[in-house]
């Protein structure tokens, strides 16, 4: 649920979101980012590996 | 039709800009070549579109130029042929103003009665064509300037260059140079890395190659099946060794999906690095089958910014690349800065004898021999880089993506905005960034002390997130650093409640229950030491 807080209580925010970030909550969440950025890391690597056989055919047009 | 064996002109001729004028030009300087021949090629058409859209109201003929980069290739090669090849080329001038031969002698002449003035004529300068002393690939070094300034599109690679004439110094603000291949010394690679060149060789201060010595450095230790010289074309494995040859890391990139074609071009072009893009071109329409054209290689040095922003496949990362709707190519079959068009969506296309591809795609201005279109599918980008910057955009995206996820899980329970972010992700240098904060950052007090003065690596990945066009934070990572490194180099939120509770977490990281990932951890600790 978001707080509402004025954007002047800069650090009641924050200590708002220094707890949550203690939660239970916020640890499945983190969890779940790591987990997807694992994911992320193997497609980006998938996605620019390049076929050696691209490096040998000529451009001639 | 004439032949430059000699010249029998006067030093220079104006002539009023016509089609016409501009085809007679480009005949006359070439080889024993009509004005037919020259029209039933496309770069007089296409070059007579672009100079139509910059305003050209006048061409300056200047006779007898010395073209170094045209010196060489006859040196290497031409000088030997049978034919009389000229050793000198024609330069023609294009200026929107209109004045005539007369106005422009008097001006010359330093005569008390020139209407034409110096700052006239550079304030109307478009650039130039070196037009060769060949039969066919005619055009030669070829600056003009980038299309006038408009919302999202943009020529990062472009930069100023200058001409003399007359004793005048003309002036380029923003263009890159062209040359169309001769078939002879250079193919389609050479033509585009020679245009890259262009561009790193003022980045990183290296000598600039003629077309020759690109084909020499790029064949000498990779010989072809074939001859290097007459050259039939460069594999990507050949081109990297011509970078190589000017002191640079080649950096081959797969571009297939359209998304990492948009993250890399947007990544290096904002660096002033243009990138050398192959691909296949393909003729024929959705109801017939497809012919393979072959493989092209094109400079790409600009963009535009004209799609919907969308998050990155499988991520609720959305980077600013997203947005890119078309590129600005160096196509030398086609002309200086035609555009290429990207698709929404795949294209699902069969060659004889072949099975059904779907890849995405662009347009090109290539003609159709079958009424249809030329379209380009990319298959490899290539980026000629210094060789210390080592972090690649993968890297970079992974702990972007990180802080991303970050403040959007934040933004759940606080007031923050954070959730959606767009973020501009590109290669930069410690001096480009610094100048760029001084000129245009909101950041004051300590924190802009502490980013004007901090010292920092040449090269930075520079990730500023974005709510609207208004910047909220930047990350800046260590482009020399290794992989497995630290990487942060610094972080300023501009947003000062985002920074207050950023800098409260990154106070705290360690305490205790604390849940947020490696990335955030160097990020936040990275703000911190801002001040």
């Amino acid at each position: 649920m978001k707080l509402q807080r004025e954007k002047s209580d800069a650090r009641q925010i924050a200590q708002d979101v220094l707890q949550w970030l203690g939660t239970e909550e916020a640890r499945q969440a983190t969890a779940e980012g790591e987990r997807n950025l694992a994911e992320l890391a193997r497609r980006f690597e998938q996605a620019r590996a390049i076929d050696a056989r691209e490096l040998h055919e000529p451009f001639t047009v | 039709m004439s032949s430059s064996a000699a010249s029998p002109h006067a030093p220079f001729k104006a002539v009023e800009y016509t089609i016409d004028a501009l085809v007679d030009a480009i005949a006359d300087a070439a080889y024993n070549q009509t004005t037919d021949g020259i029209l039933a090629r496309r770069h007089a058409k296409y070059l007579n579109n672009y100079l139509q859209e910059l305003g050209a109201g006048t061409i300056v003929i200047e006779y007898d130029y010395v073209d170094r980069d045209y010196l060489e290739d006859y040196a290497a090669y031409y000088v030997r042929c049978f034919p009389n090849y000229s050793r000198r080329c024609t330069r023609l001038h294009f200026f929107s103003a209109k004045f005539t031969h007369a106005e422009l002698s008097l001006f010359v002449a330093a005569d008390p009665g020139a209407t034409v003035t110096a700052e006239a004529l550079n304030s109307a300068y478009l650039g130039f064509v070196v037009v060769k002393p060949l039969p066919q690939t005619v055009i030669g070094r070829t600056c003009l300037a980038t299309y006038s300034p408009k919302e999202g599109r943009v020529f990062p690679a472009a930069r100023s260059f200058t001409a003399q004439l007359f004793g005048v110094t003309l002036t380029i603000a923003s263009t890159l140079p062209f040359q169309e291949q001769d078939s002879v010394v250079a193919a389609c690679a050479t033509s585009a890395l020679w245009s890259v060149f262009h561009a790193t060789g003022r980045e990183f201060q290296h000598p600039i190659p003629s077309p020759y010595e690109i084909t020499r450095a790029a064949t000498h230790l990779l010989p072809a099946d074939s001859r290097a010289i007459p050259n039939k074309g460069l594999t990507a494995q050949m081109m990297a060794q011509a970078i190589r040859g000017v002191g640079l890391e080649p950096l081959p990139l797969k571009v297939g999906e359209r998304e990492w074609l948009k993250i890399e071009l947007y990544g290096y072009l904002c660096a002033c690095l243009p990138m050398v893009l192959g691909v296949d071109l393909i003729d024929g329409t959705s109801a017939t089958n497809w012919t393979s054209l072959g493989r092209h290689a094109v400079a790409v040095l600009g963009f535009n910014l004209g799609a919907p922003a969308t998050p990155l496949q499988g991520t609720s990362l959305v980077l600013r690349s997203s947005r890119m709707d078309k590129i600005y190519v160096h196509d030398d079959q086609v002309g200086p800065f035609a555009r290429m068009e990207m698709s929404d969506t795949d294209l699902r296309y069969q060659l004889p004898g072949s099975a059904l591809f779907t890849a995405p795609s662009m347009s090109t201005s290539w003609p159709s021999s079958v009424g249809g279109e030329v379209r380009a599918v990319p298959v490899l980008a290539l980026a000629a880089i210094y060789h210390k910057i080592r972090i690649t955009l993968p890297t970079v995206l992974e702990r972007v993506a990180a802080m991303d996820d970050f403040c959007r899980l934040i933004t759940t329970i606080a007031p923050l905005a954070l959730d959606a972010l767009e973020w501009d992700v590109r290669l930069t240098t410690v001096t480009k960034f610094k100048c760029e904060l001084r000129e245009r950052s909101p950041l004051v007090g300590p924190r802009r002390q502490d980013a004007l003065t901090r010292s920092m690596p040449r090269f930075l990945w520079r990730a500023t997130a974005l709510r609207g066009d208004t910047p909220v934070l930047d990350l800046l990572f260590d482009a020399t650093d290794i992989d497995s490194g630290d990487g942060m180099s610094a972080c300023y939120a501009y947003d000062d409640t985002v920074d207050s509770v950023l800098l409260a977490v990154g106070n705290a990281p360690n305490a205790a229950g604390i849940s947020m990932s490696h990335a955030v951890r160097q990020a936040l600790r990275a703000l911190v030491e801002s001040r």
